[in-house]
């Protein structure tokens, strides 16, 4: 599953944001829910669910919530293509 | 033949509590009951500005030698893990010798390591034991992290906690079955690129001065710290625990030609619940012999392992013969895994 607008979707739910609440160029540092645990929130989603592994520098540079969906699909892609 | 078998653990913690309800206090941010939901953590005990590793683990050794299983002379060797000693030198193992009053011709000695520490001690008191150089091993593990925590940095506030647990490791007969372990067997790991991830800086003799003139610099979620202070970069340990815990649970596994199911209790270092949980599913470990043992502690380090041990027998859950799963992994990055039989032969 790498479809973005499910990566979306999960991100709301580990963002704690209702649906259709949350938009994609939202600085995710304005957010109040977020904090350092979110980080292992997105890092244990990528792991479970995707079964990639988040580079953790890279998720931390990310400014927007499309920073933090681009990069869980690049890892997917990433992967897949490691994959073959 | 003598093998090493754990017979007893005990701990002691400071006095004095850092709650929920203070964090929440100080930083605004979270609720008390929203830092217990992300952390599995109630309160943490933080030793007081006066009280050294040596201290804890002195306590811990008293409540130890109190059980009588040994006597303070029949310890021939004190194995002292902590990463917090009183000095850079003399040994902290010796400060405990004296204070203990343990032998003179007692071997004592400290090693350095923080979340996989345990486990290595385990190591060391087997192979100490079954090379017949001891036969009574004290193994403590003893530590005060908090000494190294900026106040206003919440991020390790609300998991680390102080504390020191003392373990009898003694050389027991197994009626001559040399097939059986007691303690073992054993998979060691080690990935020093990870060094930086959960580091003090500064203090050691690599930067033995601070550098910062202008305060504590914040990160990018405001905690505050200057080079002397505890720097955990929770997303990459959080990767490398991803990484390697279950890879060498499974090379312990492999090892055995065993599986979950034929383990009483797996003990994992006490980390945070987040991540505990996290590999009790991505393991499939079954929940019920899956060990969470932090609410009234935090993450003890490398006491962590032998609390929860201590709590389980305290209880009356850990029972003699049982077959104890125990992984320590973290700082530097280290990480060990191995199996004990808890009380064979006894």
């Amino acid at each position: 599953m790498a479809n973005e607008n499910d990566l979306f979707s999960h991100l709301e739910q580990i963002l704690e944001m209702n649906p259709g609440t949350l938009q994609i160029n939202q600085n995710v540092r304005e957010l109040k829910t977020w904090d350092s645990l979110k980080l292992l929130e997105v890092i244990a989603f990528a792991d479970s669910e995707l079964h990639v592994e988040l580079d953790a520098e890279s998720l931390s540079k990310c400014g927007t919530v499309g920073d933090i969906v681009s990069l869980l699909s690049a890892s997917v892609r990433s992967q897949q293509s490691g994959n073959r | 033949m003598m093998k090493a078998c754990v017979t007893a653990t005990v701990y002691c913690l400071p006095e004095a509590l850092l709650k929920n309800e203070d964090l929440a206090a100080k930083f605004g941010d979270w609720t008390a009951d929203k830092i217990f939901e992300k952390t599995g953590i109630h309160e943490r005990h933080i030793a007081d500005v006066n009280e050294c590793a040596s201290d804890l683990a002195v306590l811990a050794g008293k409540k130890l030698l109190d059980q009588e299983l040994c006597t303070r002379e029949e310890v021939d060797f004190l194995l002292l893990c902590t990463q917090t000693p009183d000095y850079f030198l003399p040994t902290t193992a010796c400060l405990v010798q004296d204070r203990l009053g343990l032998r003179t011709t007692c071997g004592a000695l400290d090693f350095n390591l923080g979340c996989s520490g345990f486990v290595y001690g385990l190591g060391l008191a087997k192979g100490l034991i079954e090379t017949g150089q001891a036969r009574n091993i004290l193994l403590i593990t003893a530590e005060t992290y908090s000494k190294f925590i900026h106040e206003n940095d919440k991020s390790v506030r609300t998991i680390f906690g102080d504390g020191a647990a003392a373990t009898l490791v003694q050389a027991v007969s197994l009626d001559g079955n040399l097939s059986i372990e007691a303690i073992g067997p054993f998979v060691y790991g080690t990935d020093g690129r990870g060094a930086e991830n959960l580091i003090v800086p500064a203090g050691g003799m690599r930067q033995k001065d601070l550098v910062e003139s202008a305060g504590p610099s914040r990160d990018a979620f405001g905690n505050e710290r200057t080079s002397a202070n505890l720097y955990m970069n929770g997303a990459e340990i959080f990767n490398f625990t991803l990484r390697t815990v279950p890879a060498s649970v499974n090379q312990l596994l492999e090892k055995l030609q065993m599986h979950f199911e034929d383990f009483d209790w797996i003990v994992f270092h006490q980390a945070n619940q987040y991540m505990l949980d996290h590999l009790q599913k991505k393991l499939r470990i079954p929940k019920e012999r899956f060990v969470i043992s932090m609410e009234q502690t935090g993450n003890t380090v490398s006491s962590s392992i032998p609390i929860a041990l201590a709590d389980l027998a305290s209880t009356g859950r850990l029972k003699s013969g049982q077959r104890v799963m125990l992984v320590g992994f973290g700082v530097g990055y280290s990480w060990a895994a191995t199996v004990i039989c808890w009380r064979a032969g006894c």
